[in-house]
C-alpha cells in the first residue's frame, strides 16, 4: 500500500494499493501515447512537439521514481504539472486566447495557465500551492495588461473564476475534512478514556470480589476449625486438671524412691504440665482469632445495644494483647488509659465497634513495634487511649509514638486497598471498613500523623442520633 | 443429680466423665449421654428422668432447639441449657433464650457447668 499524499495536509490519510497506482500510470501513459500518434496528421505541427514533450516528461518521472530519486508523491506532483499543462493548452486553445504567431504572448499565456492549473489544483492546501497560485495570477495579469488580445480577457477571467471556485471548494473540503478528523480524534480519545475507566472499575470489582472470596473462605475455614479447636482446648484443660492430681499422688507414692529418681519423675511431670498449659494458651489464642474472623464475617447484621464505649475499648485492648502480646515486650510498652467512667452508654453495634477499636489498637501497636526495632534504649513505646465527652459526641483517641505517617496520606489511609504494609501483610481494607462502620453509626473517624513521631486516630460517636435499640 | 448430655460429638462423653470424675465417684452426679436428639428422647421414653439437660444446638437430623421444644411439649420441666460453638445459630435470639434456661458457649467452661450442676460444692 502507498501513502501517496502523506504530508500534503489534504489527503493525509489516503492510502491506495500499489496495483491501482501502477495501473493508472500505465493507462495514462497509453492515452498520452495514443494522443501523440494522432498528432502526426494534426494540421498544427507544434501540437505534436507539445505532446511528445508530455510523453517524455511522463516517462522521466517514472524513471526518477524507479531510481528512488523521487517518491510517488513527487511523481504525482510532476505529472499533475504536466496534466495542468495539457489542460491549459486545450483550454486556452479552445477559448482562442492562444496565438502561436506571437511567441512572447504564447509563452506568457502558456506558462501562466500551466502554473495556475497545476499549482493550485494538485498542491493547493500547502503554502507552496498558494504561492504558485499568486505567482501564476501575477503572470497572467501582466500578460493581460502588457499584451492585450481581443479574445484573451474572456479566457483569463473565466480561468481565474474557475480556479478561484476550484480553490475555494478544495479549501472548504479540506477544512471540513480537518474538522471531521479532529472530531473523530476527540471521539477516539473519549472512547479510550471511557474504556480505561471501565478497565479500572473492573479491576476494582475483581479486587473486591477477591477480598469477598477470601473472607468467605476464611469464615468457612474458621467454622470448620472451631469444633476441633474447642475439643483440643477442653481436653487439654481436662488433662491439666488430671496431671495436677497425678502430681499430688506422685508426691505421696514416690517417697520410698531415691531422691534423684523422685526429682527426675517430678521434673518430667512438671514439663508435661507446662506443655499442657502451653497447648491451652495457644488453643485459646487460636480460638480468639477464629472468633474475630467470624465476627467480621457477620459484620452488618449485629443488633444495636446500649454499650459503654470505654468498656469496649478495654475489651478491645485485651483482644489486642492476645494477638500482639504487648505486655511481654522489652522494653515494656507504656499503655496509658484515660477513660472517663461517667460517660453514658451509646447505642451501637457492639461487635462492629469492637472491630474498629481492635483495628486502631493493633495498627498503633504494630507501629510501636516497628519503631522499637530501630530505636535506641531511650525509646519507650507509648500508647494512650483517651475517652471523653465532646459536645453531643463521645470522642475516643488512640495515640501512639510509633513510626507515624506523612500528613498528606491522612485521608488516603481510609481508602480501600491503600496500605503501607508489605504485600501479604495487610489487605488495605481494615481502615476503610472501620470508617464505614463508624459512618453507619453517624460518627466520624479521622487520623493525623507525623513521620517518625507517631499518629493519632480519633473516633467520634454521637450521643443521641444513633438508632434506638429495638 | 442426673445429667443428660446431648451432643453428636462422641468424645464429649469422655470429656464430661473426666471433668466430673470426682463428682461421679462421690455420687453427686450421674451422667447420661445421647448422640442425637432422637437418642435423648428414646432415653426419656425408657424411663430416664434427668434433672438437668445440656444439649448441643447444631446436630444433624434434630437440632438442639427442636429437641428443647419437643421436651417442653412433652412436659419435661428440668433446666435445659444449650451448647453452641457459633453465636449465629440463633442461640442468642430472644425466643431461644426464653425457651432455654441458659446458653453455654464452646469451648466449654466446666467451672460454670459445675456450678450449675453441683451448686452446693461452691467450686
Amino acid at each position: 500500500m502507498l501513502k501517496i499524499m502523506a504530508g500534503t495536509g489534504l489527503f493525509d490519510h489516503v492510502i491506495i494499493s500499489k496495483k491501482f497506482y501502477y495501473s493508472v500510470q500505465v493507462a495514462v501513459f497509453l492515452i498520452l501515447l495514443a494522443d501523440l500518434l494522432s498528432d502526426i496528421s494534426n494540421p498544427r505541427p507544434w501540437i505534436f512537439w507539445v505532446d511528445l514533450f508530455e510523453v517524455l516528461f511522463w516517462v522521466a518521472t517514472l524513471v526518477l521514481e524507479s531510481r528512488k530519486i523521487i517518491t510517488p508523491l513527487y511523481t504525482l506532483g510532476l505529472q499533475g504539472f504536466l496534466m495542468g499543462m495539457l489542460l491549459g493548452v486545450d483550454l486556452v486553445t479552445f477559448l482562442g486566447g492562444l496565438d502561436s504567431s506571437r511567441p512572447f504572448l504564447f509563452t506568457m499565456n502558456y506558462l501562466g495557465t500551466v502554473m495556475l492549473l497545476s499549482g493550485s489544483s494538485l498542491i493547493l492546501g500547502r503554502p507552496t500551492g498558494i504561492l504558485t497560485f499568486l505567482v501564476a495570477e501575477g503572470i497572467l495579469l501582466w500578460g493581460y495588461f502588457v499584451h492585450w488580445e481581443e479574445n484573451a480577457p474572456v479566457a483569463y477571467i473565466l480561468l481565474a473564476i474557475i480556479i478561484l471556485i476550484f480553490s475555494l471548494v478544495i479549501y472548504f473540503f479540506r477544512k471540513a475534512l480537518q474538522s471531521l478528523y479532529s472530531n473523530l480524534q476527540k471521539e477516539k480519545e473519549a472512547a479510550q478514556k471511557a474504556a480505561q475507566t471501565i478497565r479500572d472499575m473492573q479491576l476494582q470489582i475483581r479486587r473486591k470480589e477477591k477480598v469477598a472470596y477470601m473472607s468467605s473462605l476464611a469464615a468457612g475455614i474458621a467454622h470448620e476449625l472451631k469444633n476441633p479447636l474447642n475439643l483440643i482446648i477442653n481436653f487439654a484443660e481436662s488433662s491439666e486438671e488430671m496431671l495436677g492430681e497425678l502430681d499430688s499422688h506422685l508426691r505421696k507414692f514416690s517417697e520410698p524412691l531415691p531422691p534423684e529418681k523422685q526429682r527426675a519423675l517430678r521434673t518430667l511431670l512438671e514439663e508435661v504440665i507446662l506443655n499442657q498449659k502451653e497447648v491451652i494458651t495457644q488453643g485459646r489464642q487460636g480460638e480468639a482469632i477464629i472468633r474475630s474472623i467470624q465476627q467480621q464475617a457477620r459484620e452488618g447484621s449485629s443488633p444495636r445495644l446500649r454499650e459503654h464505649l470505654s468498656l469496649l475499648a478495654e475489651e478491645a485492648l485485651e483482644m489486642a494483647e492476645k494477638i500482639i502480646r504487648f505486655r511481654t515486650w522489652s522494653p515494656p510498652a507504656d499503655i496509658r488509659i484515660n477513660l472517663d467512667p461517667r460517660l453514658s452508654p451509646l447505642v451501637l453495634a457492639r461487635s462492629e465497634i469492637l472491630q474498629v477499636l481492635l483495628n486502631l489498637l493493633i495498627n498503633a501497636l504494630h507501629s510501636l513495634k516497628e519503631k522499637a526495632v530501630g530505636a535506641g534504649p531511650d525509646y519507650t513505646p507509648t500508647l494512650t487511649v483517651t475517652c471523653d465527652q465532646e459536645g453531643d459526641f463521645q470522642r475516643l483517641s488512640v495515640q501512639d509514638n510509633g513510626k507515624g505517617f506523612p500528613e498528606e496520606i491522612s485521608e488516603k489511609i481510609f481508602e480501600p486497598f491503600f496500605t503501607t504494609k508489605s504485600p501479604g501483610e495487610g489487605s488495605g481494607l481494615g481502615l476503610s471498613i472501620c470508617r464505614e462502620i463508624v459512618h453507619n453509626h453517624g460518627g466520624t473517624l479521622s487520623a493525623r500523623g507525623t513521620p517518625g513521631l507517631g499518629a493519632e486516630f480519633i473516633l467520634r460517636l454521637p450521643q443521641e442520633k444513633t438508632q434506638e435499640p429495638q | 443429680m442426673k445429667v443428660l448430655v446431648v451432643d453428636d460429638e462422641p468424645t464429649m462423653a469422655r470429656l464430661f466423665q473426666q471433668r466430673f470424675r470426682k463428682e461421679i465417684e462421690r455420687g453427686q452426679v450421674s451422667l447420661f449421654f445421647a448422640g442425637s436428639g432422637q437418642e435423648a428422647l428414646d432415653l426419656l421414653s425408657r424411663g430416664l428422668v434427668p434433672e438437668f439437660i445440656l444439649t448441643d444446638v447444631s446436630m444433624p437430623a434434630m437440632s438442639g432447639l427442636t429437641l428443647l421444644k419437643t421436651l417442653r411439649s412433652q412436659g419435661v420441666t428440668c433446666p435445659v441449657h444449650l451448647i453452641s460453638a457459633y453465636d449465629e445459630e440463633g442461640v442468642e435470639t430472644e425466643s431461644a433464650r426464653k425457651l432455654a434456661d441458659g446458653y453455654i458457649p464452646k469451648p466449654l467452661n466446666f467451672d460454670i457447668i459445675r456450678k450449675l450442676i453441683v451448686p452446693d460444692t461452691g467450686e
